[in-house]
């Protein structure tokens, strides 16, 4: 069976989020498409969403 | 203008739940669960794990990322009390089964396949349920 792209793989993500009335970003769709094709490690990915978001405490 | 409702469980004069992350705006708030959700579910199509470890393992890294992200019993409690919430906890098991576990107008829910409802009950029973569901 054909391995899923990053891409469709987030698509499905998204419809999941969007059934609990959630949206993603592009930004942070971006970041999480990066983290998983190995361009940015996971901690810049959440410092990058903070960064994108407006917030500055970082905290998880 | 009505009597507001105050939650403890929020910030003052407001329906917003109180987070580790101290945001104040609902919509960022949102923004803030989408992506660390969404990244999770991401992570996990990609790297779905298999066979008995995989049910051990994903126990630990739901509950992992439950404990991470919010306090998976002390939120299901606080979105009781938030009537406003739009939060839910997506559950996989190893069948490749999702459930959904939904606040929706005070009640807590487990759904499958996005309509139909499972259980409609008390938080324990929800809790148990899961539970189940995952290990079973």
């Amino acid at each position: 069976m054909r391995k899923k792209t990053h891409e469709e793989n987030l698509e499905e993500v998204k419809a999941v989020l969007a059934f609990e009335g959630l949206e993603l970003l592009p930004e942070l769709e971006e970041l999480i498409l990066k983290e998983a094709k190995g361009e940015i490690i996971a901690l810049q990915s959440e410092e990058m969403a903070m960064k994108i978001l407006g917030l500055s405490n970082g905290k998880i | 203008m009505g009597k507001f409702n105050q939650s403890k469980y929020c910030y003052p004069n407001s329906t917003i739940l109180i987070n580790k992350f101290d945001v104040h705006d609902q919509q960022k708030l949102d923004q803030l669960e989408a992506y660390y959700v969404g990244r999770r579910l991401f992570q996990l199509r990609e790297n779905p794990l298999r066979g008995k470890l995989y049910i051990e393992e994903q126990g630990k890294e739901l509950f992992k990322e439950l404990k991470k992200i919010r306090n998976f019993s002390h939120e299901l409690y606080n979105l009781q009390e938030c009537t406003d919430s739009s939060s839910f906890i997506e559950v996989e098991n190893y069948k490749n089964e999702y459930i959904h576990v939904s606040i929706l107008n005070s009640n807590v829910m487990v759904i499958r396949d996005k309509k139909k409802i499972l259980l409609e009950g008390e938080l324990e029973e929800i809790q148990r349920f899961v539970t189940n569901f995952i290990f079973n």
